[in-house]
């Protein structure tokens, strides 16, 4: 095993081709599903903040009409072209990022989709790296509603009210 | 009025048929599109860096082909629901070293292709821009050169 010097430990740690993929909640298969291959993350590793930016029109679905839909009417990317979310990994000062290792972390933040911004709070794994990079991943639901995100009437009964939404990013300093 | 009938009759099928046909449609490849623009990594990054709304205005969602120096280039495996896929972004570099326009690969390259797509190599690429963070994104990206 690698031991890091303190003094040589990043301390802004980043990704530019962080990983988000989504689908609607299982129960109802109505192949809404997208992956976003672009995202941007950075980690303060002096305090343990994190953040990230998400470009809606990043996320590549297979169906050209479902990514018409997502963009046009659903998320509206062209007035609310990201999403963010900023936050602080909570008993950060705890994790030993001299040592490779895995721990379960909880994250507070805002995150803000669709131009709402919502308070929430996450948990997921933080893995030190055997290289010192570290590799956050998470799985959360979003529900559409906390951010205004309409569903039309007609197809009401066939989209599924929740996401779920997978995030995977290794951050280097 | 049987003939009307069977005129809306034969309406309604085929424009069931088209919207079938459109609701599977797949989204086009970038290769067998032509670019809406062509300028170097430089000029995209800097439109950017001075307004960002504005190119987001002219470029977003729009193909372009875009030329420059490899800054850095990356490749990742990541979970794809149950599957796995080797994400390749090849960045150009905007001018100041640091950043400019990030590349995500459309196709796996061979092992050729990746091992002569060095840092500094000039490259030309073709993609979809999404806009900006770091860097201007481009995706769904094919090598021209």
């Amino acid at each position: 095993m690698l031991a890091f010097a303190p003094d040589l430990v990043a301390q802004r740690m980043m990704t530019r081709t962080g990983h988000i993929f989504f689908k609607s909640n299982a129960k109802i298969d109505d192949g809404v599903e997208a992956n976003n291959e672009s995202v941007a993350c950075v980690l303060d590793a002096s305090k343990g903040t994190v953040a990230f930016q998400v470009l809606i029109t990043a996320f590549q679905f297979e169906k050209a009409l479902m990514q018409e839909h997502f963009n046009e009417n659903y998320l509206e990317s062209a007035q609310f072209p990201k999403s963010t979310f900023s936050g602080q990994i909570q008993n950060w000062e705890t994790i030993d990022r001299n040592s490779p290792g895995t721990h379960e972390v909880e994250v507070t933040g805002e995150l803000t989709i669709h131009g709402v911004t919502q308070k929430v709070a996450q948990t997921g794994t933080l893995e030190v790296l055997k290289d010192g990079s570290i590799q956050m991943k998470t799985h959360m639901l979003i529900p559409l509603a906390d951010y205004n995100i309409a569903i039309p009437s007609v197809v009401a009964d066939k989209i599924a009210k929740e996401i779920d939404v997978d995030i995977d990013v290794v951050l280097k300093g | 009025m049987k003939k009307i009938i069977l005129f809306l009759f034969v309406l309604g099928l085929l424009a069931s048929g088209f919207g079938v046909f459109k609701y599977f449609q797949p989204v086009p490849g970038i290769a067998e599109q032509d670019a809406d623009y062509t300028l170097s990594a430089a000029e995209l990054y800097i439109q950017y860096v001075e307004d960002e709304s504005r190119a987001d205005s002219l470029y977003v969602r729009s193909i372009l082909e875009v030329s420059g120096a490899v800054l850095d280039r990356s490749q990742e495996w990541k979970q794809v629901d149950v599957d796995s896929v080797f994400v390749h972004t090849i960045l150009l570099d905007g001018g100041d070293g640091m950043a400019g326009v990030s590349c995500q690969l459309a196709d796996v390259p061979s092992a050729e292709q990746w091992q002569n797509w060095k840092v500094g190599s000039p490259m030309v690429i073709k993609g979809e821009c999404s806009g900006m963070l770091f860097d201007v994104v481009l995706s769904r990206c094919v090598v021209m050169n």
